[in-house]
């Protein structure tokens, strides 16, 4: 895969993780909302769903250097209605313009709770919309190794996975920039962040289950699969079996290192904003492990015929 | 090419050396803590230029292939012992607020580039390439860069100190690793894969994983600039030379940079010598101060003994005493209370402000239950400042603001408290140790001046028991004689009556008229004597000319009494009494003893050096006595102790047939001294005398 395919893993991965972080962030701002009030709760989530509206961009960005000339990409928009690509398109773009809406309101206006509540979930559906749709470009029967709704189901769960892993790592690091700013609200802050590590971490280490299964089932499809799927599983056991190993080594390295930053947090060793290496690294080895699932996903396609 | 390896390892291994014995030499500047990574840093890049040596210098395989692979051990660990340094050194001093999204923004990219990487490792590119690329990217390049920006903020940090020799070293060691991370860290070996794929495109244009033709592309067309060739050829210098280049330019700066540790050294000696100057200074002027404060109070406490011993009044010297106090603690109010004969209520007595100094006229009970509390406890009072303002309430009386501080010593007479002391600030200028040692000394003056004016009320006490005693004494040689002469000669009268001795009897009539007379003049004398009192409202000179004037008339001399006071007499009060004393113990030792037909009195001030006193002259025409004989004069000698017992004196002169003059002098008491107050024991027996 040339630098310049490797747009496409950027910009899925990127576009998932915003999507599972929001998702993550929205989750828990409705499980605190209760607890700490909505001002409050808002309050904390505005940079971190700024640093979502800039990885999302970003995202959309980098797939521009896929296009051979980027610039007429909006073309890609008038097949809505028979293509996937279009649609996926149509939908990260309204995803964005939710996210920015949202983060909008977040930073400039005061109250419309509901309004913000609604638009943050319909962000989230657009998110989940976009990703359904991204899975649906790559069924392609041309293509064996992803024609497959396992496709579906593992981006769904990688999205989840980001999720689950980026927003320690975005609350903990807005956490250190408050304390730096000497505001008010830092123990909320705390207890928000310790509230949510557990099941974060228990989210993170199911979908890494998830991930190892379902990658299995694809294995074992591949196998039964035609004459072009036999390639794409001799490539990814032969050829790119080290980047296999060392992709599943630093998913659960990576999920167990969450669960060592959970540890410490329960053990009061280190304050929660001490926490920001643990988290980053675990974060860190599980987005490679990811990038390299993805880099494995568009490396070992083989098309059948022309 | 082998020498442009040598000097670059020896000019890394300079480097390490350099910073390892700086290490050695131990420093608390923070920036010393990193300089094992960089020492650490400097002898391994310096063995892997060697090693670079080495192979260049061509040898057998096998050697060949040994050094290969400790090369590809020693890359990577100088790139990550470059990184710890310069992540370190970048850390050394604070870092904005904004630097903590950093990792937030650089997640992303990281994990991409590492990916990436990873991936390169499969390719049938050999080994030591994609970990020669990779140590300069992913290592070395932000290893070199954040050790840059880590220079460049220690030169802006010894700018600002004003260091800016060392700062400029700094300047140039940031830049220098900034080039370093150019040359090093960014121009790689041509590889079929990475950055270098494509600003090598001319040469490597083929898929690295797949051999296809990946087609030209001049996306990255300025990069071409990071090619070994293309630098060879532009330049006419390999990248070598221009590595080494960059080596002696790191090592150049970063060592003469360390130079920073011998001057905040120095700096430190300065600061510690100004600071020990200052403090010498500081001392000595504390000395001067201090000083010159306990010459103060010295001063003061000196004339408050001074106005005691003069036996002034006592209102007054309280004043002196409540008003130098509140000057000298640089107080805002000091206030003196007593005990009344309610052993439970404390009366204000007196205080001082910025405004006035005075008695109370009209009695001010003081409630202040710190002051309360003070006076029954054993110890003085000081606020220590973490008191809550309610606790000070009240405390600075007759003035609206509140006290922040205040110092309370208790009056204590024959170990029973009698009242308080107290000085209170409105300023945020707590008292010290030393304040409340002063305000006890004033206390202790209080005290004395107090049982001075018992003492002297006692003393006029016994001056009335005196004088009733020689009124006793009198009658009882003078009066009651002469009763006793009297009857007998009654008798006397009554047998020469029976006799009929008629010359006899008038003999007898005429020695008892004669001792009649006598007695009728001591009686008359002391009648005015009694008389004569100094509580009469027309003063001490009106009343010895009364006096002088019924003595001539009484005793039959003529008398002349000149007044040559201008203004009052300034006598204390005691004085004024042994003034009267001595005149009349004079007066009659005229009428007793002078025989004389004229006395004169004279009275006026005098001023000498050691200031104003009062002159008595009392002279006589009379048969006058040898001075030396009169030595053991009773009188003369209860006069004399007299006139001492008020600082005064008492000269007698004397001439056999022509007289007599006794000259007493009483010293003055300041005029203003007088003016304040009156006796505190004239007043209502507040303190009565016991």
């Amino acid at each position: 895969m040339n630098i310049r395919e490797w747009t496409l893993p950027v910009y899925t991965i990127l576009t998932q993780l915003a999507t599972g972080a929001l998702f993550m962030l929205w989750v828990i701002r409705t499980l605190s909302n209760f607890k700490y009030g909505r001002e409050e709760v808002d309050r904390i989530i505005k940079i971190p769903i700024l640093i979502i509206l800039v990885t999302v961009i970003a995202g959309i960005t980098g797939a521009h250097f896929h296009l051979s000339r980027p610039y007429l990409s909006f073309l890609a928009l008038r097949n809505f209605h028979s293509s996937w690509l279009s649609r996926e398109l149509v939908f990260n773009l309204g995803f964005i313009f939710s996210v920015g809406c949202l983060w909008s309101l977040l930073w400039f206006v005061n109250g419309h709770h509901k309004l913000k509540t609604v638009l943050g979930w319909v962000a989230i559906l657009f998110g989940f919309t976009t990703d359904y749709c991204m899975s649906r470009v790559y069924l392609l029967p041309s293509q064996p190794a992803w024609n497959s709704p396992l496709t579906t189901v593992s981006f769904l769960v990688t999205m989840l996975l980001l999720g689950v892993m980026t927003v320690p790592v975005l609350l903990i690091m807005d956490l250190k920039f408050s304390k730096s700013q000497q505001q008010e609200n830092q123990s909320i802050r705390i207890r928000i962040i310790q509230g949510s590590f557990d099941w974060l971490a228990v989210i993170a280490v199911v979908m890494a289950i998830v991930i190892a299964v379902v990658n299995f089932f694809q294995i074992s499809s591949l196998r039964a699969g035609n004459e072009a799927a036999q390639t794409s599983l001799d490539l990814l056991l032969e050829l790119y079996q080290p980047l296999l190993i060392i992709r599943y080594a630093l998913l659960f390295v990576g999920v167990g290192w969450l669960g060592f930053a959970v540890v410490l947090s329960h053990s009061r060793r280190k304050a929660t904003e001490e926490l920001m290496g643990p988290v980053f690294i675990a974060c860190l080895l599980v987005l490679i492990a990811e990038i390299l699932g993805r880099f494995l996903f568009f490396a070992i396609h083989v098309r059948i015929g022309i | 090419m082998m020498l442009i390896f040598f000097f670059n390892g020896l000019a890394f291994g300079g480097l390490g050396l350099a910073a390892y014995l700086q290490r050695r030499q131990g420093s608390d500047l923070p920036l010393n803590k990193h300089l094992k990574w960089l020492a650490a840093f400097g002898f391994v890049c310096g063995v892997t230029s060697w090693i670079d040596m080495f192979m260049t210098s061509g040898s057998t395989e096998e050697y060949l292939h040994a050094l290969g692979i400790l090369r590809m051990v020693t890359q990577p660990l100088t790139g990550l012992l470059l990184l710890k340094f310069g992540w370190d050194i970048l850390r050394d001093l604070p870092l904005p607020a904004w630097t903590f999204f950093i990792p937030g923004v650089l997640i992303v990219p990281i994990a991409y580039v590492i990916t990436y990487a990873a991936t390169t490792f499969i390719t049938t590119s050999p080994i030591e390439v994609p970990i020669d690329i990779w140590s300069r990217y992913l290592l070395y390049l932000p290893g070199a860069i954040m050790a840059g920006i880590g220079f460049l903020r220690q030169w802006n940090m010894q700018r600002k100190l004003g260091l800016s020799d060392v700062a400029n070293l700094m300047l140039g060691a940031g830049l220098a690793f900034l080039f370093e991370a150019f040359i090093v860290g960014l121009v790689v070996p041509a590889a079929p894969y990475g950055p270098a794929s494509y600003y090598n495109y001319d040469r490597v244009v083929y898929n690295a994983f797949t051999g296809e033709q990946a087609g030209v592309t001049g996306f990255f067309g300025l990069t071409a600039w990071l090619d070994y060739e293309r630098i060879l050829k532009v330049t006419g210098l390999p990248i070598s030379f221009w590595r080494m280049l960059s080596a002696f330019a790191v090592t150049f700066f970063v060592v003469r940079g360390l130079g920073v540790f011998e001057a905040t050294r120095n700096r430190q000696l300065k600061a510690l010598q100004e600071e020990r100057a200052q403090a010498q200074k500081a001392a000595f002027d504390a000395q001067i101060v201090a000083r010159q404060t306990a010459e103060k109070w010295t001063e003061v406490l000196v004339s408050i003994n001074r106005r005691i011993t003069e036996l002034e009044d006592v209102d007054s010297i309280l004043l002196y005493i409540v008003e130098n106090a509140r000057k000298l603690l640089l107080a805002d109010f000091v206030g003196l209370a007593l005990l009344t004969d309610d052993p439970s209520c404390l009366e204000l007595k007196c205080f001082s402000n910025e405004d006035t100094a005075e008695m109370v006229q009209s009695p001010v009970v003081v409630e202040t239950p710190l002051i309360l509390e003070t006076l029954q406890a054993v110890h003085s009072y000081r606020s220590s400042g973490d008191e809550p303002p309610a606790m000070l309430e009240n405390i600075i009386v007759g003035l609206e603001r509140p006290a922040s501080g205040a110092g309370i010593v208790r009056l204590e007479l024959d170990n029973r408290p009698i009242g308080a002391l107290w000085a209170a600030r409105s300023v945020e200028m707590p008292f010290t140790e030393t304040d409340l040692i002063w305000l006890e000394c004033m206390a202790d003056q209080v005290v004395i001046a107090i049982q001075h004016g018992l003492m002297t009320s006692q003393l006029q006490s016994l001056s009335i028991t005196e004088e009733r005693a020689r009124i006793a004494r009198e009658m009882h040689d003078g009066l009651a004689q002469v009763l006793g002469y009297l009857n007998l000669q009654v008798q006397t009268l009554e047998a020469l009556f029976k006799q009929g001795k008629q010359e006899a009897l008038h003999a007898e009539l005429e020695q008892m008229r004669e001792a009649i007379r006598v007695a009728n003049a001591d009686v008359r004398e002391n009648i005015l004597s009694l008389r004569t009192t100094l509580a009469n409202e027309k003063g001490l000179v009106s009343a010895i000319g009364e006096y002088l004037e019924e003595f001539g008339i009484q005793i039959g001399i003529e008398t002349c009494f000149v007044d040559n006071v201008e203004g009052e007499l300034n006598l204390s009060s005691v004085a004024e009494v042994q003034l009267v004393c001595i005149l009349q113990e004079a007066l009659a030792n005229v009428r007793k003893h002078a025989r004389a037909s004229q006395v004169r009195v004279l009275i006026k001030k005098m001023t000498q050096k050691e200031g104003e006193y009062i002159n008595l002259q009392i002279s006589d025409n009379g048969i006058g006595f040898t001075v030396r004989d009169s030595k053991r004069s009773f009188g003369l000698k209860t006069m004399r102790e007299r006139a001492n017992s008020t600082r005064g004196t008492l000269e007698v002169h004397s001439v056999l047939g022509t007289g007599t003059t006794i000259e007493c002098r009483f010293p003055c008491i300041e005029a203003e001294q007088l003016k304040k107050g009156q006796a505190i024991f004239s007043r209502e027996g507040r303190l009565s005398v016991p």
